[in-house]
């Protein structure tokens, strides 16, 4: 376009276009600053975020500790007294005597109603006493009035110097108010205890008692012995006492049944042997894929257990535990050509790579073998005794606990079976002579989480997934196949501490 | 050669060589844009720095549906026109009365170099000088001009007729002359 006929802003535009003109040579220099001081700016609004996150996760937890603490009603009863026996007593949480006298009501367990006559013929237990307190004998409650009962026995009791009542437990009840409140049953006892020569316990003193009221008691309770040696979950150390020494072995037996997945781990072993499948193929009971040589497998299958566990506390925090498991495992199907030997009147499962074996074409010519048609679907169910060893450690101990296990197994073979899985036409049962083309043993590792939960005092019941891994093959070294497996289960439980 | 394709990425992914790749590459063409909204150099290099650090920020957002070149381009020229807003209050536009058509030939404007145009271009008042780039050099129409700097249409068209009738005075022959002339007296 000539220049007379372009408009004025076409010429200023076509000046323009494509015009360039080169800044200075510091200017990247500065923005490169610019940028540098952005991403720092980022660096530090990601750092305070973070910081934020760590806080508020600090909270939660602490939030969450002492919604837990409170839940166990751990404050109600944090006592720094000493565990005796089954009666422990806190020295700033025992009102003092004087001070109940006039209440018949809320009785604490190990109170002393009356010294007997016979205090200074008992001899002293070191373990009461310390070897420095005093000793005597006494009618004491044994048993907690606001559960609507209350024994009253006579036992030794000991005054520790400055501190608590301790109580020997071994104490016989002389005298028991089965529904403490109901006047009438309380006439009948007193009358029994009256019949059979109530020593030490004098008259007014079973009345009084027959008037007890049930009554909520705060400051006293049942504490766990561990939860003597934590003040508010911090370990108390003050008495010199070691968290890990625990004394003592808790010891507690058990059954479990457990299932899971069986993942035979299988593939052509390396140094795969045929003259050995050969002689295998004709010695055990295989249920081996055998019209492919290449996709020769163990195919995933299940796992079923159920045994025996014992184990115990060696320390708060650890445990180990044992057990003697029956474990059957089922590898996937497979399919196999059968082959029947007359004499023995046996039948096997036939591999690819021995189909062209010398012996196996003598033993079809001679006719002592017969080949079925075909081939037919099987599967193998091995069985195992299994004893595992495992090392635990306790995260949680509480009515809900949750301890964490490593540690190993030993599968020992007992038995292998070979079934058909159309519908039992053929059905080969194995014994552990005819077991060649599997290891006598193998181990696992093994790891696992248990999710207890406690019952009744004394049983716990438990959910445990566990993750195991052999170490070394399942299968012999004879077989075609390698394999180590690996075993997802899930197994339940329950248990009783001695 | 990186493509723009690998150069956005890099520059995505915070790497500061793809960055000054990108730089070196638009820089010059866009110190040119930010020369002309500008006073002087000084304020030019900081838009040209600032609507650097936007592209650098905004690259992830980039679709591609436009070439990056005229992306870059928008961005310098929303940069220009946030640094002249002050101004632009400072000096509000209003409608300037009709001028008379500027009497006798004037050259064209390839007649002149690019630092003579930018000189002509730089002595309008503010007001002109942004509506002009908008309107001449970039091609918005005075509608779109009017809602980027809200104001009227009828001020953009007053504001672009009174910056046509001072660059056609200059633009008259001697101007340049006199350009020269009073470069030698400043020296």
């Amino acid at each position: 376009m000539g220049r007379e006929n372009m408009s004025f802003e076409d010429q200023w535009s076509e000046a323009f276009d494509g015009a360039e003109a080169s800044p200075p040579d510091h200017l990247w220099a500065s923005i490169d600053g610019a940028l540098a001081n952005k991403e720092a700016s980022g660096y530090k609004k990601r750092v305070i975020f973070f910081k934020w996150v760590a806080a508020a996760s600090v909270l939660l937890a602490i939030a969450f500790g002492v919604a837990l603490l409170n839940e166990n009603g751990l404050d109600e009863h944090l006592v720094a007294g000493s565990v005796e026996g089954d009666v422990v007593r806190g020295n700033e949480e025992r009102p003092k005597a004087e001070s109940r006298q006039d209440e018949k009501t809320s009785p604490f367990v190990g109170d002393v109603i009356r010294e007997t006559n016979k205090g200074s013929s008992v001899a002293k237990e070191d373990k009461l006493t310390g070897g420095s307190d005093q000793t005597n004998n006494s009618v004491v409650i044994l048993d907690d009035p606001t559960e609507n009962k209350l024994e009253v026995a006579e036992a030794v009791t000991t005054e520790e110097e400055g501190s608590s009542t301790v109580v020997d437990t071994n104490a016989i009840p002389i005298v028991s108010f089965d529904n403490v409140g109901d006047q009438a049953e309380n006439n009948d006892q007193i009358e029994l205890a009256q019949e059979n020569g109530v020593e030490g316990l004098a008259q007014e003193d079973l009345y009084e008692l027959s008037y007890l009221k049930p009554k909520s008691i705060e400051n006293t309770s049942y504490v766990e012995p561990w939860e003597t040696d934590f003040l508010y979950r911090v370990p108390d150390l003050s008495a010199g006492k070691e968290l890990l020494a625990y004394q003592g072995f808790d010891l507690w037996a058990g059954v479990s049944f457990g299932s899971g997945s069986f993942n035979p781990g299988s593939e052509a072993a390396e140094t795969a042997n045929f003259d050995a499948v050969v002689e295998d193929a004709f010695a055990v009971q295989d249920a081996r894929s055998l019209n492919n040589s290449n996709s020769i497998s163990y195919a995933s299958g299940n796992s079923f257990s159920a045994g025996m566990n014992i184990g115990g506390k060696v320390s708060r925090k650890i445990l180990i535990s044992s057990g003697l498991h029956y474990n059957a495992v089922s590898p996937g199907s497979s399919s196999s050509i059968i082959i029947t030997d007359n004499q023995s009147n046996k039948s096997f499962a036939l591999a690819n790579d021995v189909a062209e074996s010398e012996s196996l074409n003598d033993g079809l010519a001679s006719g002592s073998l017969i080949a079925s048609q075909g081939v037919t679907n099987f599967s193998n169910t091995l069985q195992y005794l299994t004893i595992p060893l495992k090392a635990g450690y306790v995260v949680l101990d509480r009515k809900l606990n949750l301890t964490v296990n490593s540690g190993m197994a030993t599968n020992i073979l007992i038995g292998s079976s070979l079934q058909n899985s159309n519908g039992g036409l053929q059905n080969f049962s194995g014994s552990t002579s005819n077991n060649e083309a599997f290891n006598k043993t193998y181990f696992d590792l093994l790891t696992s989480i248990e999710l207890g939960y406690k019952l009744m005092d004394k049983y716990h019941l438990s959910l445990e997934p566990s993750y195991r891994r052999a170490v070394n093959n399942f299968t012999s070294e004879g077989n075609a196949l390698a394999g180590k497996p690996t075993n997802f289960g899930v197994s339940l439980g329950i248990k009783y501490e001695f | 050669m990186a493509t723009d394709e690998e150069i956005i990425k890099g520059c995505v992914s915070g790497d500061r060589e793809a960055q000054k790749l990108l730089y070196a590459k638009f820089s010059r063409q866009m110190y040119a844009v930010s020369l002309r909204y500008a006073k002087e150099q000084q304020e030019a290099e900081d838009i040209l720095q600032d609507a650097f650090i936007k592209v650098f920020d905004g690259l992830k957002k980039f679709k591609g549906d436009s070439k990056l070149g005229y992306w870059i381009k928008r961005i310098v020229i929303n940069t220009a026109l946030n640094a002249q807003r002050n101004k632009l209050y400072l000096y509000p536009m209003v409608d300037v009365d009709s001028l008379k058509e500027s009497q006798g030939e004037e050259l064209a404007a390839s007649d002149y170099t690019m630092e003579e145009l930018l000189k002509m271009i730089n002595e309008l008042p503010s007001g002109c000088k942004v509506i002009f780039n908008l309107y001449a050099i970039e091609g918005y129409k005075h509608q779109e001009i009017a809602k980027m700097l809200g104001v009227t249409e009828g001020t953009v068209k007053s504001q672009y007729a009174r910056a046509k009738y001072l660059l056609k005075e200059k633009m008259k022959p001697g101007w340049s002359d006199q350009m020269k002339a009073n470069k030698k007296i400043n020296r």
